[in-house]
């Protein structure tokens, strides 16, 4: 029967409307009449009138017939069989059914077709065993072949698309053992939408088993093997401050489609929709929209498209609208402090405490965790340790392989000189492993003479990217009045030298982004007026490197849902969308966004990586056995006959040549 | 023009100028009178039949009857209502004149086509002469323009020292050079005449709602309502024949107007009506 890939383009059928208007309102074509002179005429207007002959009626029906043509053109007819080729069973005596039970099954229908036509063909099957292998919730649900029909239509009833990614590959992989040892002929049947993103990279050797590979789609409508339409997804959202007291929560929105869509999107939250936003979306494009909440208000709130869609599991994503935990520095210090000690302590705890923007990301400091930190043989309790003074004190008090363990597990620390004893701290750093470098002496500016100052930053440093202009002015500015001289570095980054290239400040990186920063100079008044200066607070945040949050500090964690294996310690089940809290880590577990995707694969690609085999006039005989027969395209014809009638509208709409030419006495 | 027929033809009627006995090609037979010349019994019919018949013999006039006829594309054309188009009636009425001509023994002349083909026949007398100028006027077709100055050069070059023209044209174009091109006429050697050949449709239009007319002889064409210009493409057409009668007696030749639609023997007697005025 005939069918139309651009159904819509019919709407240019009422363009027949023209010669019909034309037909009532047009003035008529004059008839031409050959004269002997014209130049004792001259042209006036020709009066309107309704066409009344019959050969004008028939000028109208081509004309009707014409435009009718055209717009069947523009809607790009074409002829499809309509038997299916799809219940096919051929003589394989032993067939299993592979289920795709990816998250995009959930759309287009797919899920209910594929178990509509696997059912069918089960009961219609009498010379053949049949067996089914799925994937549900990370195990593989299976039934050898030669299962009763019983089992098989049971399985069919509880087994169901996965809101997850992936699977697929291990459900090709254990297939083949599923099949009988007897020598019989076998077949797979792998029953889903060949979405590409699910079926991109994976691959078998079902060839070299003796095994037949039949693709049935599902879900692809009645364009088998093309793009689907009909989905819109929320692919992000994002909650960050919106000014005080104020939550602002953003979406991306994604149009699948190749025509512009409106949709409204709602943000639930305590229960009710807060607002509701319209947004168009451009023709396989993205958008995106804001939403502002009470700040503190919600703990959690969903996203929501709203209206008809292909595929429902994008349509919401819910989340995380509570600030971050404020992440927690601390000190450790000699317990007879000195006047330095407490100083310094006060300069770098107001640098700490005003790093954050004070509202949504805070730093506090935690002294209970930095006492804990202490006996902790592993872990990251703080996001930041400051050791102030570091000397004998430290050894004394068994804190260096606390300090190891905490760096070597990503922690960020800070260690400063002692105001005396200065052999004694490097000793300490050397027998520890913490920092290596040898120690030469104190360099302290006389009275009244010239200060030490920050040499000019070398290019690629990364502090650049925070001074430049009035502030690195303030920062070249810095007096240095005294530091430790290091000689012999090893292995470790000097972000900040003095003018005659003494390192100012030394940097070891630890495994796992753990960061130990050792400045040759204390933060107090007596050795450098830094804390005085506005670049004050930025240096100590960029050098220590703590101005980022990790993801994993206190805020929010997004796992696309089947991914769970990448995070093994997070003990939740990320195979449901939704919003989970463990202590007080907030996770957020997400449709994965491949899944929206509405590509499907090349039949021809997909038999090839499946079977392992490239012959093509193998993989032909076997894709005219799978996709049912190929639409005949008739555009063609249709253009042929419309040429023909605009033929027959040029000659009769010409205008009459009148033809003088009679009887005429043929003698003189 | 009657005059110089029976001055220089014998001429004994209107059409009767044929001068027969000195001349050489035979005409008929008639009963002997006494008193003829012997030479000119048929010896054969009396040998046979016992009667005395003489042979008249016709002479030439030594008259020239030259026609110009007009072969351009608008002489084809033919309205709606018409036997025939006004080529094939000029045809008819060029065949009538020769043969007028043929019986009163003038040599027979003439000029025909249009300015992409002329053809020319000089005078001569006699049946041959008759015959092929009647050949070459039935093979003729309307196509093209009408003649042009070089044409009418050529002709007057060619004209024998006197005789009668007569142009059969529907004088349609160019009727400012017709003075210029018929200037041989103010001679008192040559007697012209000239035929304007008009179908009646030219003169009323024909009866369509719309009609786009294209032009025969060139690349014009004009879309109009006859029914709108009628009265003033009368008047103006009316007014040009009037014009061209004024035009062609300036230069001595007279102008006679035919429709199509017209009895030829009408044209005829008004031909001779015309030849007569003079007498």
């Amino acid at each position: 029967m005939i069918e139309f890939a651009q159904p819509l383009a019919l709407w240019t059928g009422l363009l027949v409307g023209l010669p019909v208007l034309a037909h009532l309102a047009y003035r008529r074509i004059a008839q031409k009449i050959p004269f002997s002179s014209l130049r004792f005429l001259r042209s006036s207007t020709i009066p309107r009138s309704g066409r009344k002959k019959p050969s004008d009626l028939w000028l109208l029906l081509l004309r009707v017939l014409f435009f009718i043509l055209l717009t069947l053109i523009l809607a790009d007819p074409y002829w499809q069989d309509q038997e299916k080729v799809l219940p096919n069973p051929t003589a394989s005596s032993e067939c299993l059914f592979l289920f795709d039970t990816t998250a995009s099954m959930a759309g287009w229908g797919a899920w209910e077709e594929a178990v509509s036509l696997v059912r069918a063909r089960i009961l219609d099957g009498e010379n053949e065993k049949y067996g089914l292998l799925a994937s549900q919730g990370g195990a593989l649900i299976e039934l050898p072949t030669g299962s009763s029909v019983a089992d098989l239509e049971s399985t069919l009833t509880q087994i169901s698309h996965q809101p997850t990614v992936g699977g697929l590959q291990a459900v090709l992989d254990h297939a083949p053992s599923l099949f009988s040892q007897d020598n019989t002929s076998k077949k797979i049947v792998i029953v889903s939408d060949f979405q590409k993103s699910s079926w991109q990279e994976r691959s078998s050797k079902f060839s070299e088993l003796g095994i037949e590979v039949e693709l049935l789609p599902v879900g692809h409508g009645d364009a088998p093997w093309q793009r689907r339409s009909g989905n819109r997804a929320i692919v992000d959202s994002r909650v960050a401050s919106g000014g005080e007291d104020k939550v602002r929560i953003w979406a991306a929105l994604r149009n699948w489609d190749d025509v512009r869509s409106d949709v409204n999107v709602s943000l639930f939250a305590g229960g009710q929709i807060r607002q509701t936003v319209v947004s168009s979306l451009p023709p396989l494009g993205s958008t995106q929209v804001q939403f502002t909440l009470p700040s503190k208000d919600f703990a959690q709130a969903t996203l929501q498209l709203d209206g008809e869609d292909s595929y429902a599991y994008d349509n919401n994503q819910s989340l995380w609208v509570l600030p971050p935990l404020p992440r927690a520095f601390g000190f450790w210090k000699s317990n007879q402090s000195s006047p330095s000690d407490k100083l310094e302590e006060q300069f770098l705890r107001a640098a700490m405490e005003s790093s954050g923007d004070g509202e949504w990301d805070t730093w506090v400091e935690n002294k209970q965790r930095a006492s804990d930190l202490k006996n902790e043989a592993s872990g990251r309790s703080l996001d930041f340790l400051m050791v102030l003074g570091l000397s004998g004190w430290f050894e004394d008090d068994g804190l260096a392989p606390p300090l190891i363990n905490f760096l070597t597990n990503g922690g960020k620390a800070l260690v400063t000189p002692p105001d005396e004893a200065y052999v004694r701290m490097n000793r300490v750093l050397k027998k520890s492993d913490l920092i290596n470098f040898t120690f030469g002496g104190l360099n302290r500016t006389a009275f009244r003479m010239e200060p030490y100052r920050i040499d000019a930053l070398q290019e690629g440093n990364r502090l650049n990217r925070v001074f430049s202009g009035d502030s690195i002015r303030d920062l070249y500015l810095t007096e240095i009045r005294q530091f430790i001289t290091v000689g012999e570095v090893m292995d470790l980054d000097i972000p900040l030298r003095d003018r005659s290239g003494h390192p100012l400040v030394l940097v070891r990186t630890f495994p796992n982004g753990g960061k130990l920063v050792f400045s040759t100079f204390r933060m107090v008044p007596q050795w450098s007026d830094l804390p005085m200066r506005n670049s004050f607070l930025p240096l100590v945040a960029e050098l220590c490197d703590v101005k980022d949050r990790d993801p994993q500090a206190g805020g929010v964690l997004r796992v696309e849902s089947g991914q769970s294996s990448a995070h093994a310690e997070l003990r939740i089940d990320a195979t449901k969308f939704g919003l989970f809290q463990q202590g007080e880590q907030r996770i957020e577990v997400v449709h994965p966004l491949v899944e929206s995707y509405p590509e499907v694969m090349n039949p021809y690609d997909l038999l090839d990586a499946l079977t392992g085999t490239s012959t093509a006039g193998e993989m032909e005989a076997e894709i005219e056995n799978i996709i049912p027969q190929e639409s005949q395209p008739l555009w063609q014809w249709f253009a042929l006959a419309a040429f023909v009638l605009l033929l027959l509208e040029t000659l009769f709409s010409a205008p009459f040549y009148s033809n003088t030419q009679k009887q005429e006495v043929q003698s003189a | 023009m009657l005059a110089r027929v029976v001055v220089e033809g014998n001429y004994s009627g209107l059409h009767r100028s044929r001068k027969h006995g000195q001349g050489t090609e035979f005409f008929q037979y008639r009963s002997y009178e006494p008193g003829e010349d012997l030479k000119r019994v048929d010896w054969k019919v009396y040998a046979k039949s016992k009667h005395l018949v003489s042979k008249t013999y016709q002479e030439s006039t030594h008259s020239n009857l030259i026609l110009v006829l007009d072969g351009s594309a608008s002489m084809g054309y033919q309205g709606d209502g018409s036997a025939c188009s006004k080529f094939r009636y000029s045809q008819m009425l060029a065949a009538c004149l020769l043969y007028l001509g043929y019986r009163q023994g003038d040599r027979l002349g003439l000029l025909c086509g249009s300015k992409s083909r002329a053809d020319w026949m000089f005078p001569h007398g006699g049946r041959e002469s008759f015959n092929s100028i009647l050949k070459m006027i039935g093979s003729m077709h309307p196509n093209g323009e009408d003649f042009e100055e070089p044409a009418w050069n050529q002709f007057k070059s060619k004209l024998p020292s006197q005789g009668t023209v007569v142009v059969i044209s529907d004088f349609l174009e160019n009727e400012n050079q017709l003075e210029k091109y018929l200037n041989f006429a103010s001679s008192n050697r040559y007697d012209c005449i000239c035929f304007q050949v008009i179908d009646p449709m030219e003169e009323v239009l024909p009866q369509d709602e719309a009609v786009r007319f294209i032009h025969m002889e060139g690349e014009g064409e004009v879309s109009l309502s006859p029914e709108r210009i009628r009265n003033e493409y009368k008047a103006r057409f009316s007014e040009y024949i009037d014009k061209l009668g004024l035009i062609l007696a300036k230069t001595g030749a007279e102008l006679c107007t035919l429709r199509t639609n017209e009895d030829l023997g009408f044209a005829i007697r008004r031909f001779l009506s015309v030849r007569g005025i003079g007498k």
